[in-house]
């Protein structure tokens, strides 16, 4: 027992020798070289320099070789962040597109609306006379056959039967069935409607009337033309201001086609309208009543009751309208009422105690007593459409046809 | 050759610990703030096997260092044997001659009732404290390596940086507070690269989960 001790601290000596040898032999090793580098630094001498190359030639393809591998896994890592960087960034890039795409569409919203404000305000300010009012397109038929619209302005708002509907210098159609706070709009190419109209160029009269219930297309046709004249593609056809309260020289549309002498059962010429008809929002209602629709105008709309003419003391100073009254043969070619003295007195509506007027059934309504205007024409605001603009027919002049006075015939032989 | 084992270990811990701090951790900056994988390699070292081996790591550091990164002659040279051999009187294992004369001493402090003394003379908790440090350098048992080796760590890193800091006054680089936050931090980071390499090293050295050297070489002889 006691030798197997005694072997074992001896084995157990001897390894803690050989250990300690190892390391004190390995530290003065180390510490000899970092005196030689030591003495390197101060002396220049190759031979102190030698450790240090030799270190460096082994530790320098080791290094290299490291640095390579870390500058692989490096890059690898900097690759996935800078991939991951530009996914976030095509990200962001996309929501900004969405929202600027967004913005985009709110902007032609924007600018269409703006148009379309634009388009009425010149119409309202151009013709300031019609007393016109912006109203909004509130619903449309949606039949194959009638095409009516309805607006947002009503009687409340001055408006009555067969006042002119116009969009964008275009004659849309007149108002009917007026109610309080809204009325419906037969347009002109509705195949009830029926329009007197005459040719801008050739003065020739006739009337437009719609064929949306006869064909389906949103197109009018123009009847009653004198027989000798033939109109030509591109003619712009306007109101003529006869037999209905309309003003005069709304452009309703432009000679489409005219074949009206190559056939001899087609009697008409097609008309296309100027109103784009599928994309109207708001339109212009013309509250202007020509002073020989105000006899009718008011015994239709005051019935059951009287109007009386009370002169006043005063004269109601009217508007002045900067516009070209048509009176004359020439401009208009068609005879128009003398215009309303400015000395007129304005009518007095006194209600007659038979029948009464029902309290309980009349709602906020606004009776407009506004006088007539002077019969006044539509003066262009917005350009006509784009087309061939067709001269004018030439008009056969009158020949001169000499006049003789037996008076002043002198006859040489008499004389003689 | 089998005595070879433990120096070629630490061989192999040493020249990795160099290669990480040259090729990798110059890409492992935080706000210009970068550690130090060989002060972190040393103290780890330090803890694990003792004086002598940190001493020859601290000079192959120091060698390496020199020949391969020096841009101030010498400094290299010197300072990491000499912070590795300071740090090692702190923080490696006590030797068994250490232990029996410090348990002797505390065993004579006690007999002679200097602690019942102290206590009996300053109550406050201020000195209780301070008293506690001292006992803390004069304790006759050894700390867990765990908290060893981020000690030392931190201490070797905060020594080469004031060495640095040294070597900046004389040279009229004009020292500011900058100069100590970044010590500082940079001392914070060593820690950090210590406490994630020691769990590998202290494999690689056989000595995971034990708590010293000392029970690891006894085991290994009563085997």
């Amino acid at each position: 027992m006691a030798k197997k001790e005694r072997k074992q601290r001896k084995k157990k000596e001897s390894g803690s020798f050989a250990r300690n040898l190892i390391m004190v032999g390995g530290g003065s090793l180390l510490v000899i070289l970092i005196a030689i580098m030591l003495l390197g630094n101060f002396f220049d001498q190759p031979i102190l320099e030698k450790p240090g190359e030799v270190i460096s030639s082994i530790m320098t393809p080791v290094q290299n070789a490291v640095s390579k591998a870390v500058g692989w896994v490096t890059g690898y890592f900097r690759t996935m962040k800078y991939r991951s960087n530009l996914e976030y960034e095509y990200e962001q890039a996309l929501l900004k597109l969405e929202e600027y795409q967004d913005i985009g569409m709110m902007a032609e919203e924007y600018a269409a609306r703006l148009n379309a404000y634009q388009d009425l305000t010149n119409e309202t300010f151009g013709h300031e006379a019609m007393h016109p009012v912006a109203a909004t397109v509130i619903g449309h038929d949606t039949g194959n056959y009638f095409s009516t619209l309805e607006l947002n302005k009503g009687k409340n708002d001055g408006v009555l039967d067969y006042m002119a509907v116009v969009s964008k210098g275009g004659l849309v159609g007149y108002t009917y069935d007026v109610r309080d706070a809204s009325c419906k709009v037969a347009t002109v190419i509705d195949s009830d409607t029926t329009i007197p109209a005459l040719m801008e160029s050739t003065r020739d009269q006739g009337s437009v009337k719609g064929t949306y219930g006869l064909t389906g297309e949103a197109l009018c046709r123009m009847y009653y033309l004198p027989e000798n004249h033939l109109p030509r593609t591109g003619d712009v056809v306007v109101t003529s201001g006869v037999g209905m309260p309309f003003p005069k020289g709304i452009p309703i549309g432009t000679v489409r086609e005219s074949t009206r002498g190559m056939e001899d059962n087609k009697q008409f010429v097609v008309i296309q309208p100027i109103v784009d008809f599928q994309h109207l929002e708001y339109v212009i209602i013309y509250r202007y009543i020509p002073s020989y629709a105000e006899t009718a105008q008011l015994s239709e709309e005051t019935s059951g009751v009287s109007a009386t003419l009370v002169p006043l003391a005063t004269a109601r100073p009217l508007p002045e309208f900067a516009t070209n009254v048509g009176t004359s043969f020439e401009e208009g070619g068609v005879t128009t009422p003398i215009p309303v003295d400015e000395q007129t007195p304005e009518p007095e509506l006194t209600p007659t105690p038979s029948p009464a007027p029902d309290a309980t059934e009349g709602p906020a309504y606004v009776f407009v007593t506004r006088s007539p205007e002077p019969n006044l024409e539509y003066i262009r605001t917005t350009p006509t459409p784009e087309g061939p603009t067709p001269s004018p027919t030439p008009l056969p002049t009158p020949t001169p046809v000499p006049e003789f006075d037996m008076d002043d015939q002198h006859f040489e032989e008499e004389e003689e | 050759m089998k005595h070879l084992v433990r120096p070629m270990r630490v061989l192999v811990l040493t020249l990795v610990s160099y290669l990480l701090d040259v090729c990798v951790m110059k890409h492992l900056y935080i706000g210009s703030v970068t550690a130090s994988a060989c002060l972190a390699g040393i103290a780890i070292i330090t803890v694990s096997y003792g004086k002598k081996a940190a001493f020859c790591a601290g000079c192959i550091i120091g060698i390496l260092m020199e020949t391969m990164m020096s841009s101030v002659p010498v400094l290299y040279l010197l300072s990491y044997p000499i912070i590795t051999m300071l740090c090692a009187q702190w923080f490696s294992d006590l030797s068994d001659r250490q232990r029996e004369r410090r348990k002797l001493a505390v065993a004579m402090d006690r007999q002679n009732g200097e602690v019942t003394r102290f206590r009996a003379l300053y109550m406050s908790k201020l000195v209780n404290a301070g008293k506690k440090v001292v006992q803390f350098f004069r304790r006759d048992e050894n700390l867990n390596p765990y908290l060893r080796i981020p000690l030392c760590a931190f201490t070797s890193a905060l020594l080469f940086n004031a060495v640095l800091m040294v070597y900046g006054y004389i040279s009229d680089f004009g020292l500011d507070s900058g100069h100590v936050f970044r010590a500082l931090a940079s001392s914070v980071y060593t820690v950090v690269v210590a406490l994630v390499l020691m769990l590998p090293y202290r494999a690689f050295l056989k000595l995971l989960g034990r708590r010293n050297r000392t029970s690891f070489l006894n085991e290994g002889e009563q085997a």
